[in-house]
Parts: C-alpha cells; structure tokens; sequence
C-alpha cells in the first residue's frame, strides 16, 4: 500500500463531499491494497428448518434460503470482515429490508452494535422516535413493517481478522 | 462522529438506487408473485485511523472492493405457494324439483395461491352426510361441471362450456357450475348433495396437476409447495379444496277425494232425498295439494257414472254445469257435450262420456289445505 493511493482517496473524499473535517495523517493509517476495502461484507439468506438432534429432540437450525413463499420467514446475515492489518472503527452497516419483505418485530441483532431504523433511508432512529402520520392526520410510532431500512453502529472497532455480524428476520409478503 | 457525514450520505443514496423502499403494486391475500427475485444489498461505512473510507458493498460470497455497483445482490427468487378454496355461493340449496333439466348449484374458485395456476373440476354426488342441515336422501342424475365463461354468474348452456379452469390469476376468482338433471322419481323433502373439487394443475395445461416439488430447494428455481387448507373431503396442502352444496326437491303432491250426495229426488224433492231413478246425485273431488310447490297445468277427468246421465245447468242459477270452489270463491263452466270445447272455459264432457275439468281456477293448485281445490257436478240417476 503506497501513500499515494491514500492520498488520492482523501482527495476524492474531499471532491465529492464539502463536510469531510479531519484528515487523517498518511503515515498513521495505512490503508488497504489498491482496489480493496479494509472490510469484506457479505449477505447470506437462510430459513429455519426443523430437524432431529442426536438425542431425536427437534431443533431449528438455520439453513440456505428454501422454498420461500409468502409468509416464509427469511433470516437475512451480514457478516463484516477486517481483512486489513489494522482496525477499522465508526463502522456502521446499512441494510435496507428487502423489496416484498417485511421486517420482523424486534429481529435485528448484533453484538456490540447499536441499531436503529429508518422510514426512508436518510433519517435513522430508534423505534420510539419513529413517528407516522395517518391518513386522518394523527400521528403515532411507526410499526415494524413499515421500516425501510436497519442501521448497525458498531460501539467498538474491529480488530484485524475479526468479524461483526448483523442479522435481521423479515417475512415475504 | 462529524467525519461520518459523507460517508453516510454516500450509504443513503447507495441504498436509495437499490430500491428499498420502492412499493410495487402486488397482490394483497396471495402475496409476492412466484418467481419474483428478492434482492438484499447490506452496505458498510468505516473508518481507517480517522479516515472515512469508502463505503463497501455486500456481496453472497463478500465483497471488499468499494465503491457503490461493486457489490452483488444476495438473492432468491419466490416458489410457487400453491394454494386455493372452493366456497358455495348462495349459502343454502338449490330448490328444484322432479324432471328438471340443468338445476344449478353455484361455487366461487379462488386462487390464493402466489401464481396463475390451471385447476382441474370435477362434481360428485354424495351419500348421506348432512349439508344445511339436511341429509342427502337422494341423487341427481347427468351431473356437469361448467365454468362460468363471462363472468356474470349464471349458467348459460352452450356459453359456459369450459369444463376446467385452464389459467386463473393469483387473486383471481371464477364461479364454477355444477349442473344435474333431476329424476322424475324424487319427491317433495329430498336432498342431494353434490360436492366440486378443484385441484391446482400446470398453468396453461388443466390435464397436468401440478406436483409438488421432492426434496431440497432448487436455487434459482421456482419450487411448487402446496399450501391449501382443508376443504370439504380434502387434506391440507394436497392442492386441492372441495365444498358441498345441496339440491332441494319440491315438488306438489296432490290428494284427490270425492263424495257424493243426493240433492233431491222426483217424490221427496229436497227433503231427505233417496237415491232412486230420477233423483240428482252431486259429485265433489276435492285436490289437496299437501307438496311444497303449487301443481299446474292439473286437469280433473271424472267418468260420468254407469246409469247416470249428467245434469246441466245446475249452477250459476241454471247458466252453468260445474262449480269450481277455492278456498271462498267459487266459478262456474259449462261442460258440452260431444269433445268440443266450444267456450273455451276448460270444461267439456269427451266424447267418450268424461267430464273434462282445467278451468283457470282449477288447473293450478296451491299448497295448503286453504287451496284446495273443490269441482262439483251433478247427474241424474236413471
């Protein structure tokens, strides 16, 4: 990794964005390869399928995505790895629930990670700030189904070669 | 947390381009269309030390080249959720009765299910069994299923002819005849019942039902799973529904009695007459219809007795022959002699010597002991 890709990043930042603040110095933060990010995401489907345990009880486990019809319950898995050689911090993931999916109630989780929802993709917020307006002008708390989007702030950095996991459940319409 | 900014605009517009918030119009009870790709993109933002990078797409396998369009869709595409009910449609019987050609009971298909699908009729006549609370009793004959072609909810011969329902829309409905004539030989309180199964087959090939898919999901591929209810003489997730409906006979069943009665004799005039040669004797035949539905088109012939000779003009003081008594109204008609109805009145005596009986008021007879129907006549003892 050369200082002038870095660089050039930063510069590209700058360009594009009028609020980027501080720079950071070159020498205290090296960055990934040319071409590569410091963190590899990735999104898998599952469903839960029923099968029998060594002692014949019936446990659920998770297995990829099958036979999703509507009111199929898919369980959604973003996985970040640091492939870098140093930690990355302020790391937050954005999802959006699926296209013809509704989120499921209180299913997002992740370990060390704030979450928080948004009706629109810009405004992310806990569920309580969540507000609608109804067709005859009340306002009240958004409900589940009607979020767009899930957030994960992660509080800590991740650490070289370790992974933050954020997972959600939602429904096929 | 300011140096966050970019990067998180950055992220909401990615995600705007991906659509997460763009509502198609769909199907409401069948839900997402078979087949339909469901796509998930996660985004990472980060920083490296304090510097924004930047953000970082998700990808099935992991992605780390930045940038937004670097990443890929994790995916699958919606199976095909088999599913459908058969409901009767008037929500009691079908009323017919005896002989009746194409009696039509009447069924809503709908497919629930999340696919345009072919569903395969077929009628069957039930044994006992209760529906509407009345036992099956009876069968009909000639049962038919049709398809109800325009959609206007009556059976139409030679309009609705479709036997099987070849492609029905997620969502969509259609009203599915069961046609039947019936037997000359049922009566007035019978019950038969017929039930419509509908079974999911191949879209476009209602000679192919479908199957489910064996064993592990096909990725990429749109899976049959059955996801029918129980209907009635069906399993759950067997793609198939059936329900019941009943045929209701009414029919009318006449009683017929006949008295007679001396009204007078040559000696005794109307006192206490006798029944000797040349008194007038009064024949009444009373029609009781004790069915459900009126019988018409009823005519009474009653030969005029052995010795006897039929005596006109003994009512309507003299302008009449026969008296025809409903419940309180009575009418009068002359009966002529020799076949011809010259009048016009429904009354004549055959050629034969029959008195011939189907006035207006006499050929219908109502239900009901207030509706009987009462002709009168006399003759004369040789």
């Amino acid at each position: 990794m050369n200082k002038g890709t870095l660089i050039l990043m930063g510069a590209l930042a700058a360009l594009t964005a009028a609020r980027v603040v501080a720079a950071a110095d070159p020498a205290q933060a090296p960055g990934p390869a040319a071409g590569q990010g410091c963190i590899s995401l990735k999104t898998v489907a599952q469903t839960e399928e029923e099968v029998l345990n060594e002692q014949g009880e019936r446990v659920k486990r998770l297995a990829p995505a099958a036979k999703v019809v509507p009111g199929t319950e898919v369980v959604w898995t973003v996985t970040a790895s640091n492939v870098c050689g140093q930690a990355v911090g302020n790391v937050f993931i954005d999802n959006p629930v699926p296209e013809h999916m509704r989120y499921v109630a209180s299913s997002a989780l992740g370990a060390g990670a704030d979450i928080a929802f948004s009706l629109d993709g810009r405004r992310y917020a806990a569920p309580e700030q969540l507000r609608v307006r109804d067709a005859d002008g009340s306002e009240r708390v958004a409900r589940a189904d009607e979020y767009t989007h899930i957030r994960w702030t992660f509080r800590n950095a991740i650490a070289p070669g370790q992974v933050a996991l954020a997972r959600f459940r939602a429904v096929l319409k | 947390m300011k140096i966050l900014r970019h990067p998180m605009k950055t992220a909401s517009i990615a995600l705007v381009a991906l659509g997460g918030f763009a509502a198609l119009p769909q199907a409401f009870a069948a839900g997402t269309l078979a087949n339909t790709s469901i796509d998930n993109r996660a985004t990472v933002s980060y920083t490296v030390g304090t510097v924004a990078q930047t953000p970082i797409e998700s990808s099935p396998t992991g992605n780390s080249t930045p940038g937004a369009g670097n990443g890929a869709s994790t995916s699958f595409v919606v199976d095909n959720r088999i599913d459908l009910t058969v409901t009767e449609v008037s929500g009691g019987t079908t009323v017919t009765g005896p002989g009746a050609t194409d009696a039509v009971t009447a069924f809503l298909l709908t497919n629930t299910g999340n696919a345009a699908q072919a569903f395969q009729l077929s009628a069957t006549q039930l044994t006992g069994g209760t529906v509407f609370g009345n036992t099956d009793n009876t069968d009909v004959a000639n049962v038919r299923v049709f398809v109800d072609s325009n959609d206007n909810g009556i059976y139409e011969p030679g309009v609705d002819t479709a036997t099987d329902v070849t492609s029905l829309a997620a969502d969509a409905d259609v009203t599915v005849f069961v046609v039947a004539d019936v037997p000359l030989t049922v009566t007035n309180g019978q019950f038969a019942s017929v039930r419509l199964t509908a079974r999911a087959a191949v879209d476009g090939s209602p000679g192919t039902l479908a199957t489910e898919t064996a064993g592990p999901e096909t990725p990429g591929a749109v899976d049959v799973v059955f996801g029918d209810g129980t209907g009635a003489g069906d399993a759950a997730e067997d793609g198939a529904f059936g329900a019941d409906d009943q045929y209701e006979v009414e029919s009318a069943a006449l009683a017929v009695a006949k008295t007679s009665s001396v009204v007078s004799d040559p000696f005794n005039g109307t006192s206490s007459p006798r029944a000797i040669p040349g008194a007038v004797v009064e024949y009444a035949i009373t029609l009781t219809n004790t069915g459900a539905v009126p019988a018409t088109g009823v005519t009474i012939v009653d030969p005029i007795p052995a010795n006897t000779v039929f005596a006109t003009g003994q009512y309507n003081t003299g302008a009449s022959d026969v008296s025809v008594t409903v419940g309180a109204t009575t009418t009068f008609c002359v009966a002529e002699a020799g076949g011809t109805d010259t009048n016009g009145d429904g009354c004549v005596r055959t050629a034969g010597g029959d008195l011939s009986v189907s006035t207006a008021a006499s050929s219908t007879v109502a239900s009901g002991a207030g509706n009987a129907v009462t002709v009168r006549f006399r003759v004369t003892i040789d």
